[in-house]
């Protein structure tokens, strides 16, 4: 095997962009976490991770044994993924199964998609008609069946704040899992779910036994495609709460955008990314390997 | 009553019980939409107390001639801006990554499954990793607060999805007709040009299309790397309509629905290419 001119023509402009500004920068945020905040280019370590971890903005031990809210960003992001997860692709699989038995009503596949189709900012002033006492239709929902607790700007209260910007998350991310296993679900042979029928399967039993172990690659795709979404949600708190009140609903990404490009704390920021980063390798992982399986 | 329509019934009521379900979903998923558009349409004292009280009613564009004209930002230059970048961020992605995408699929190269799997890792590597050294880059090569900056990481960030994307989709053409061009003594650049790319016409589309909306609606570079007022893209200026003690709702949601207009025109003219493109993106055929 020779290697052709044409083939350097064709790979070189994209590898050498890849190369200089994903791959490099990869490596320099993980040398510069090692160095101090200062610029002076001091070693210090694993320094500035273990300083993150005293850092109520990042993780707030003492309210998280006490119960209270803000719990710190890396709580938060957990928090995010365990309710979103759930949450968005139940809802996705749900709209699924019912427009795939409902054809006539496709067009409520385009308005579910909707949220993933416009900019995270929007959507986060948007959740405003969701979630603020005089405008937004949950909170009145509550007012309605007489939960007043819930009939409150859920933005403005430190243990309602995050719940609202997940649940517009939920709202806004549906649409994908919807996609995708309406997608997948297309392709289970009909045959598959009247033979179920016939043996005396009921509703739930064809989903639990037929339907989900058929479609269960495309369930492994939305979760790993999920989490990396809810590990990096940035746009919808940035235009939404800014991580308020008092930083109940802040996120990694929001931190590290703070401690980088406000405070200017280069290696305390690229710390909290490689804290991402090191989070997402597992979802990542997942991603490569379906991927390298499917070429 | 026939046997035939007891056994049916149940079915058609639960089919209709489905159907109340799905019209349910789309309504709610939808209405917030609606209370943002009619939100931008009607004075601020009509709806303080929610947009759907109708006690009194009255239809305004004040809020629209406002947001072009009345602010410290008018709208027109981010609309413009966002456009000519997003336009520019789907194009050379594209081009860039189906020549790479080509000479996976079809070439020789050293190491070819090693580069693979590194673009794969990078496929999903989060902004923030790269945000501080990539800022650094672009300043030393005086790229910051220029749309060059802002396009040029669009397509980076880009550029592994679509190879990837695109590397599938040549594998999966037909090989013949790539080889009766090299019989003819066609150049590898002809074929790619002649024979490859459109054969890909449909894939291409759906990868444009997803990636003029993902530059549009992109708002951590623009965020990090534009601080002219006037060079600003859409989501840049909608934060910034918020105050910190007043915010005028109207404008607010005035300039949120022309910067959501866009995209969702996008996606509706092109339905069937671009839900296409998002499934395929990520999933196994």
């Amino acid at each position: 095997m020779r290697l052709k001119s044409s083939t350097l023509v064709f790979v070189t402009p994209a590898l050498v962009l890849v190369f200089f500004f994903l791959l490099l920068p990869v490596g320099q945020s993980l040398v510069m976490s090692l160095f101090s905040n200062d610029g002076k280019g001091v070693f210090v370590g694993l320094k500035n991770f273990t300083n993150l971890f005293s850092d109520p903005s990042i993780f707030n031990l003492k309210n998280i044994l006490r119960g209270h809210w803000p719990f710190g960003a890396i709580v938060n992001n957990l928090i995010w993924i365990v309710l979103h997860l759930p949450l968005s692709m139940g809802m996705g699989l749900a709209c699924a199964l019912i427009l795939i038995d409902v054809p006539k009503i496709t067009f409520v596949r385009s308005l579910v998609f909707i949220g993933m189709v416009v900019p995270g900012v929007i959507i986060g002033v948007v959740t405003q008609f969701m979630f603020d006492k005089s405008s937004g239709m949950v909170s009145n929902f509550f007012g309605l069946i007489g939960i007043n607790s819930l009939y409150v700007s859920w933005f403005s209260h430190s243990n309602t704040a995050l719940l609202a910007l997940i649940f517009t998350s939920v709202w806004m991310w549906a649409g994908y899992s919807m996609i995708v296993f309406f997608a997948a679900l297309t392709t289970i042979p009909p045959s598959y779910v009247e033979a179920a029928i016939i043996d005396g399967a009921n509703g739930f039993q064809l989903l639990r036994y037929v339907k989900i172990p058929l479609i269960r690659r495309s369930i492994q795709t939305v979760v790993v495609m999920s989490v990396i979404m809810e590990l990096t949600s940035f746009d919808i708190v940035y235009s939404s709460t800014y991580g308020g009140p008092g930083g109940a609903s802040t996120v990694l990404g929001l931190q590290m955008y703070l401690e980088a490009f406000k405070y200017s704390h280069f290696s305390t920021g690229t710390a909290i990314a490689t804290l991402m980063a090191l989070m997402a390798a597992v979802p990542i992982y997942f991603n490569v390997r379906n991927a390298v399986r499917q070429s | 009553m026939s046997r035939g329509l007891r056994t049916r019934l149940p079915g058609s009521r639960t089919k209709a019980f489905k159907t109340a379900i799905g019209l349910f979903i789309g309504l709610v998923w939808f209405l917030p939409f609606v209370g943002v558009l009619i939100e931008s349409i009607r004075p601020y004292e009509e709806v303080s107390n929610g947009w759907w009280r109708m006690d009194q009613l009255h239809l305004t564009l004040v809020s629209y001639v406002k947001i072009f004209s009345g602010t410290t930002l008018p709208m027109a230059g981010p609309l413009w801006n966002s456009f000519f970048s997003s336009v520019l961020g789907a194009l050379f992605p594209i081009l860039l990554g189906s020549m790479a995408a080509y000479a996976f699929a079809r070439q020789w190269l050293p190491a070819k499954t090693v580069v693979i799997v590194i673009i794969l890792c990078l496929m999903a590597i989060p902004a923030q990793m790269i945000a501080i050294p990539a800022f650094r880059r672009l300043y030393a090569l005086g790229l910051l607060d220029t749309y060059t900056g802002v396009i040029l990481m669009n397509t980076v960030t880009s550029l592994p999805w679509i190879m990837f994307f695109m590397m599938n989709v040549i594998r999966m053409q037909d090989v013949q007709i790539e080889e009766a061009g090299i019989i003819d003594g066609a150049s590898d650049y002809r074929i790619f040009r002649s024979i490859v790319l459109p054969q890909c016409g449909p894939s291409l589309i759906s990868a444009g299309l997803l990636q003029f909306v993902w530059s549009w609606n992109t708002f951590f570079w623009p965020l990090i790397l534009i601080f002219n007022p006037k060079k600003m893209m859409v989501t840049q200026v909608i934060p910034m309509l918020r105050g910190q003690f007043y915010t005028d709702w109207g404008i607010l949601t005035a300039g949120a629905t022309l910067v959501m207009v866009v995209p969702i025109i996008v996606f509706l003219a092109f339905q069937r290419y671009y839900i296409q493109g998002s499934v395929g993106f990520a999933v196994d055929k």
